[in-house]
């Protein structure tokens, strides 16, 4: 991993387009602008995981499965 | 445009009911055309088939049907992302995870997927606000009137 040494309004440059700054460190809290394009998604990394995991899972969802729950949602064995 | 998938076969689809998602979803980066299918049994469920990857298909519902306070607050930079001005404009669907036991059916409220039905271009954003998990339960136990 590259490290470097910066400090608050201080900037790191990515490829040509994506901007990383600084713009305050509070305690052990820092709080970063990041400036890229759209078609960069940007996420915290642990929201990123969840959502990521989650997604996975729900691809392997199956056909029959949801027909079951359609089935007991439709004979009031569950509701919304 | 003819589309192979797993779950449904070969089916047609107008062209212009394939929506984009130039980032794909979270996790699926280049998976990026998909279409919304009613689920073939009808209800509240319908499906985000990928038009590109045959076994990627994701059950998705309106998450108001389940979750009647939902909101989602889309930043400016996420409309920006699919082409709208306005957060009304943008039609929600939430990815739900089907398990064994369908009673235990989870709905992802903090990746929710937005949609520019217009010109047909989407994208799954994250929540900022800490109210919301990747599992929400839609159901509860219990009779209820047949829908």
């Amino acid at each position: 991993m590259l490290v470097l040494s910066r400090g608050p309004e201080q900037t790191i440059c990515i490829g040509d387009d994506v901007e990383v700054t600084v713009l305050d460190v509070r305690g052990d809290c820092v709080r970063i602008g990041i400036r890229a394009p759209q078609s960069v998604a940007v996420h915290r990394k642990e929201v990123f995981l969840a959502i990521r995991e989650e997604n996975q899972r729900a691809a392997r969802t199956e056909g029959e499965i949801l027909e079951g729950a359609l089935r007991m949602l439709r004979a009031g064995e569950v509701k919304r | 445009m003819r589309i192979e998938t797993t779950r449904f076969g070969t089916i047609d689809v107008p062209e212009e009911r394939v929506i984009s998602f130039p980032r794909g979803l979270i996790g699926f980066p280049h998976t990026t055309r998909y279409v919304l299918l009613d689920h073939p049994g009808g209800g509240p469920f319908r499906w985000l088939q990928s038009a590109d990857a045959p076994a990627v298909a994701f059950a998705v519902t309106d998450p108001r049907l389940f979750f009647e306070d939902y909101r989602v607050p889309v930043s400016r930079e996420d409309l920006q992302a699919i082409g709208l001005e306005d957060a009304a404009e943008a039609a929600v669907v939430v990815i739900l995870v089907v398990p064994k036991d369908p009673e235990s059916i989870t709905a992802n409220l903090l990746g929710p997927v937005v949609i520019n039905a217009r010109d047909r271009i989407a994208a799954q954003i994250v929540l900022e606000s800490g109210t919301y998990t990747t599992r929400h339960r839609i159901f509860e136990r219990g009779a209820a009137a047949p829908c």
